[in-house]
């Protein structure tokens, strides 16, 4: 119940700052983008578009939602009640995944069709739009300021983006199979083209397993930096 | 003068902090070194690999990437602007010497700077462009574009969250140079209305052409980025009251 009040206000949240109708600029920006891109390179350009955009939008706008929050004190007297950090960053990760699955359907379906695997290629975009948001939250805990958030978060997330070197055959090793994007980039590649099943579980299994990975940390991070200062003044600063 | 200087004393100290300065001086740096030594050896993997010849968009290049120093320097200083209003620290400024003005000139200026600068670095040693007289007008459009993109965020966002999501739409800005040089003559105007589609112009320009059609080039991307300033700086300080 408390999860779906949460969840609920999230997205009213980011209706009301904006995040859909910026992500209907992007998206026919994206579109345009594509439309005049050459066929042969048409479908890898929409693969590194929703890898880097939509299914990471996260990455830089819960971050933003975090110290917002924070310069308005909403921490002090939201972790007085029940409401857990758990469900906090369930919340946020959840709600931003809705934006991110929209938006990189939009793109998908108006570049090129229906997915071929519709499972698969949802599956990539919400754990790694949640992968990316509680990473950002993780991030945004240690940090004061909007742009040192912007720096650190790009420095914890430069590792995540190196399975594209594999992808686009610049350079490949099999350290990149432990990394969830390597995960992310085959599941995507499903909206055009088909997918083992052994191809499609490792994809699923090592993006779950990071997300459960990143959620502990973010948690501690959250806790130790944000939940410890609660009730200190400058709400957790 | 002396108002500015403990202002800017100031931001030195607290570059660990908010590190716009640091971001706004080490990345195009960066940059320009991938553009010396790095563009030589990705051009001739392509040329050894793929039998392309990178060095045939080495001006395109040139302006693309330098068109990032405006956007970083500018929407860097627009979310620490944000950053600020947020946590009422504008207020505080209006009421001491420096005043609301002298902040808001400060913010914008050092950008500007800072882009005039590392611009004109990149096009003397970047080795994909030689410098000419002509680019002069180039650092121009470059030095009103990064308070642009500051005001651009700092003017239409109600807070950081917002600006962190308009960022979003300040990045496609990056398209100016692309319409500049990819889109074909009669349709590039389309893009006319993009402030770095200016420049980029401007730069494609002077290679081929020279006297009346630079001046009047730049002469319009002059108007456009002075109307488009004088506009957000006035929606600004209508936001901050």
């Amino acid at each position: 119940m408390r999860f779906r009040t949460a969840f609920a206000f999230d997205i009213r949240f980011q209706w009301r700052h904006g995040f859909y109708w910026i992500y209907i600029i992007i998206c026919a920006f994206y579109l345009v983008l594509l439309h005049l891109i050459p066929d042969h390179y048409r479908d890898q350009t929409m693969l590194l578009l929703t890898f880097s955009d939509p299914s990471a939008l996260g990455l830089i706008l819960a971050g933003g939602i975090v110290l917002l929050e924070r310069d308005q004190g909403i921490h002090d007297p939201l972790f007085v009640t029940p409401f857990r950090v758990r469900e906090y960053l369930l919340s946020k990760a959840s709600s931003l995944s809705v934006l991110s699955l929209l938006a990189a359907w939009v793109i998908h379906v108006v570049a090129s069709g229906i997915p071929q695997s519709p499972i698969g290629f949802s599956a990539g975009i919400i754990l790694t739009s949640s992968f990316m948001t509680v990473l950002s939250i993780g991030v945004v805990a240690r940090c004061q300021t909007i742009n040192g958030f912007i720096l650190l978060s790009q420095v914890f997330a430069l590792p995540f983006i190196l399975p594209l070197l594999g992808y686009f055959k610049v350079w490949n090793s099999k350290v990149f199979l432990l990394l969830p994007t390597e995960g992310t980039l085959r599941l995507l590649t499903s909206g055009t083209l088909s997918m083992s099943l052994g191809n499609f579980m490792y994809s699923i299994m090592i993006l779950l397993f990071w997300n459960v990975v990143i959620f502990a940390w973010a948690k501690m991070s959250f806790e130790q930096h944000v939940m410890k200062r609660i009730g200190k003044g400058g709400g957790g600063k | 003068m002396k108002k500015y200087h403990m202002l800017f004393i100031s931001d030195i100290r607290h570059t660990g902090l908010d590190p716009v300065l640091m971001v706004g001086i080490f990345a195009p740096l960066a940059l320009l070194v991938v553009s010396r030594f790095g563009f030589p050896m990705i051009a001739d993997w392509l040329s050894n690999g793929y039998a392309f010849d990178l060095y045939e968009y080495s001006s395109f290049a040139a302006i693309f990437l330098v068109m990032t120093f405006p956007m970083l320097t500018g929407m860097m200083t627009g979310l620490l602007m944000l950053d600020e209003r947020d946590e009422n620290v504008i207020s505080y400024y209006a009421v001491t010497p420096l005043m609301r003005r002298g902040y808001m000139v400060y913010r914008l200026v050092l950008p500007s700077v800072l882009c005039t600068l590392l611009s004109t670095l990149y096009f003397i040693v970047s080795g994909l462009s030689s410098f000419q007289f002509e680019h002069i007008y180039i650092l121009l459009l470059l030095a009103f574009e990064a308070p642009c993109f500051a005001l651009f965020l700092a003017s239409f966002a109600a807070n950081k969250v917002e600006g962190l999501a308009l960022s979003k739409i300040g990045g496609l800005f990056i398209a100016g140079p692309i319409v500049a040089y990819f889109v074909p003559s009669p349709w590039q105007f389309i893009g006319a209305w993009i402030p770095t589609y200016w420049p980029a112009k401007l730069f494609f320009v002077i290679e081929t052409a020279s006297g009346f059609s630079v001046l009047a080039y730049f002469m319009v991307g002059l108007i456009f980025h002075l109307s488009l300033l004088s506009i957000m700086v006035r929606i600004f300080i209508k936001r901050a009251d």
